[in-house]
């Protein structure tokens, strides 16, 4: 244990080199920020990954036929030389493996809503609620052939409704069929989902996220109030429980289903399109693949090979989460690098310190030290030295995750991550500046008491 | 009160062992004041330094209070110097980081005495050698004279049975020296046991026996 006169006597010997005992902390404060930031790093790539692989939407095996991928990459849409359209039919195919635990169709969709009592043809976009498939090239198209049909309309009547109006001019959401909503982890928090009947018969029903519910009118009232799009009449028929994701602040429709050429119900896409894309997905994400195999064969059976593209939106996630792993890795092991070199300069440093000192350590264990004493001594002086690199260090790391942060994308460094990252280094080098506190301590008092 | 035995220190330097002290035996009786001299790499030092157990001996024994405590585990032995002993050097040896009063107080810490007893102690002390204006000085501030005024105020915190005083005027001036024999006489009076090396012969007198070693050999021991 340690006097207040030790104390004294090492916080004054560190006082008397300032610029010694500076650089010492600055190094280590650099070292051990860099550790803790790259631990940090780690933690937080492990963490955000595995948060995201959570997600339903990672345990979905996506069907579509292959015009509706093919179009991904290729300009020229050739739309009316589809070979193959899959239809609600299809999602059956979900009975192939004991896995699939379901099977729905989703599409982005946008309902505007008209909100005004006098009816004025809408601006440039199409009157109706307008799909946002990611493809660009078929919503070009979109717009021109509803455009098209819109210009050859007699003049319009734009549906209204009396009372409340919402407070927001236009919310997305999905066109989902009813395994949707287990598939997501979505629950109804008030009235109901819609049932199969629903979409069956195409009933006009929405269910809204539960941060929507809340801000979509100034009272929060939802429940059998009606929605005006420019085209149709909604009638909210529940609310859900929140989820913490973006799906909170998203409104819930019925696939609009049409019958296709072959009779079979198909999803009604934009410009009456036909719905290329089915979803399943699985309970155990560790199935997916085999789940996959055997829908992608079932589907090359059935259209042909080449006709339809199974993928699993979930490989791609895991090897850009293994990218950002192991980038953060190499990150942390430069560090450590860093941290080595640092911990090993500071241990020399105070090694020399030590032999600087051997008279003093003479003398205090002439006055009664034992060499335990001793030990405690210096390694009291270096903990007092790697405790301020140590908060500085940490001090680097949380302006490190204030500017990640800032920077957008990322979000914050886990504060526990840093807390435990600081220690852990702050422990290693405490380590190292055992070498001296143990030279230290084997000085022979006779043999120092001479030092002059 | 000490009883040496055949003590024998012998330094190893590469290969050739150097003998700094041969089979040297004496007693110490409670209460001495003995001077050890001799020239210069005689082994005065040695011998003080296995005396206050800063040093083990090669070979022979050592007693105090009738305790074999030849060897020791560290932990003992820094009890008895802190306890026990109080050392006196020839260059002070005051921690220059620390005033006056708390280079006093430092063995006290060590001993377990609460702050502010070994505060209050030490003021005494430092009053005892006439340093009450100086308690609260850097050594640095301090004159030779003082500071080994100081170094005896430390060595006296703890009450000790035996100072061991390694040529204590040896880097002051005469009158200056003389201050601190008269000191160390004081305590000797006071029942104190004083072991001092000097070249002096003066103060040699003052001792109540003269212990001459040369070539780490006791030449004569003289009792007056
Ligand atoms: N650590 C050591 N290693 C080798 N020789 C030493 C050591 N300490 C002292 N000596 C030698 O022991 C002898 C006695 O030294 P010392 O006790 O200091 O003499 P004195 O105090 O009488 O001048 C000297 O020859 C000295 O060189
Ligand atoms: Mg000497």
């Amino acid at each position: 244990m340690k006097t207040r006169e030790d104390w004294t006597l090492s916080l004054r010997m560190l006082w008397a080199h300032p610029l010694e005992s500076l650089l010492l902390v600055l190094g280590l404060a650099i070292a051990i920020g860099a550790t803790t930031s790259g631990l940090a790093m780690v933690e937080k790539a492990r963490v955000d990954g595995d948060a995201l692989l959570q997600l339903p939407e990672y345990r979905e095996i996506v069907v579509s036929s292959r015009e509706s991928s093919d179009q991904m990459t290729t300009p020229v849409v050739l739309t009316q030389d589809e070979t193959v359209t899959l239809s609600i039919d299809d999602l059956e195919a979900a009975q192939l493996s004991p896995d699939i635990e379901f099977a729905y169709l989703a599409e982005r969709t946008r309902l505007r809503f008209n909100t005004s009592d006098i009816n004025f043809a809408p601006p440039d976009a199409p009157p109706e609620t307008s799909d946002t498939n990611s493809n660009p090239n078929s919503a070009a198209a979109d717009v021109s052939t509803e455009n098209a049909a819109f210009n050859e309309r007699p003049p319009l009547e734009f549906a209204t409704v009396e009372g409340p109006q919402p407070q927001l001019d236009e919310v997305s959401g999905y066109s989902v069929t009813t395994d949707y909503f287990p598939a997501m982890n979505l629950t109804i928090a008030d009235g109901s989902l819609f049932t199969e009947a629903d979409l069956l018969q195409g009933n006009k029903v929405v269910v809204l996220g539960a941060e929507l519910a809340k801000t979509l009118f100034a009272d929060g009232e939802n429940l059998n109030r009606q929605l005006a799009s420019f085209t149709n009449i909604y009638t909210i028929i529940g609310t859900l429980q929140p989820t913490g994701t973006t799906l909170d602040a998203m409104v819930f429709m019925p696939s609009r289903l049409a019958q296709d050429n072959t009779g079979a119900l198909a999803f009604r896409g934009p410009g009456g399109g036909n719905n290329t894309t089915l979803h399943f997905a699985v309970n155990d994400a560790s199935k997916l693949n085999a789940a996959a195999e055997q829908l992608s064969s079932w589907f090359d059976t059935t259209y042909g090979v080449g006709n339809t593209a199974t993928s699993v939106p979930r490989s791609a996630v895991e090897q850009a989460i293994d990218r950002k792993e192991k980038t953060a890795l190499m990150t942390l092991i430069l560090a450590l690098a860093g941290l080595l070199i640092a911990n090993v300069n500071v241990s020399n440093i105070l090694y020399s310190r030590a032999i600087r000192r051997r008279k003093q350590v003479g003398i205090l264990m002439a006055l009664g030290a034992s060499r335990r004493h001793i030990f405690n001594l210096f390694l009291g002086e270096s903990g007092v030295v790697v405790s301020l690199g140590a908060l500085a260090g940490m001090a680097i790391a949380f302006g490190f995750s204030v500017l990640l942060m800032q920077s957008g994308t990322d979000g914050a460094l886990p504060v526990y991550a840093i807390v435990l990252g600081m220690l852990a280094a702050a422990g290693i080098a405490l380590l190292f500046t055992l070498v001296p506190a143990v030279y230290a301590a084997r000085i022979p008092p006779a043999v120092a008491i001479r030092v002059e | 009160m000490i009883r040496l035995e055949n003590i024998a220190k012998k330094y190893d330097l590469g290969g050739t062992n150097v003998s700094a002290l041969d089979d040297i035996s004496f007693t110490i009786e409670q209460g001495e004041f003995v001077a050890i001299m001799g020239p210069s790499g005689s082994g005065k030092s040695t011998l003080m330094n296995i005396l206050g157990i800063l040093d083990n001996a090669s070979s022979g024994a050592y007693f105090l209070e009738g305790h074999n405590i030849t060897s020791l585990p560290d932990k003992e032995q820094a009890r008895i110097r802190n306890r026990h002993f109080g050392f006196i050097f020839q260059s002070f040896n005051l921690f220059p980081e620390l005033s006056a009063i708390e280079n006093v107080m430092l063995p006290m810490s060590y001993a377990g005495i609460g702050f502010a007893e070994r505060k209050q102690r030490a003021a005494e002390l430092l009053d005892r050698v006439e340093l009450s204006h100086r308690m609260t000085h850097l050594p640095t501030m301090l004159s030779g004279g003082e500071q080994q005024r100081v170094a005896i105020a430390r060595a006296l915190s703890n009450q000790p049975n035996l100072i061991l005083a390694d040529e204590p005027t040896g880097n002051l001036p005469t009158d200056k020296g003389q201050e601190i024999l008269d000191i160390l006489t004081e305590l000797h009076r006071s029942g104190t046991t004083i072991v001092m090396v000097t070249h002096n012969d003066a103060q040699g007198d003052m001792a109540q026996r003269v212990i001459n070693i040369q070539d780490g050999l006791l030449h004569s021991e003289v009792r007056r």
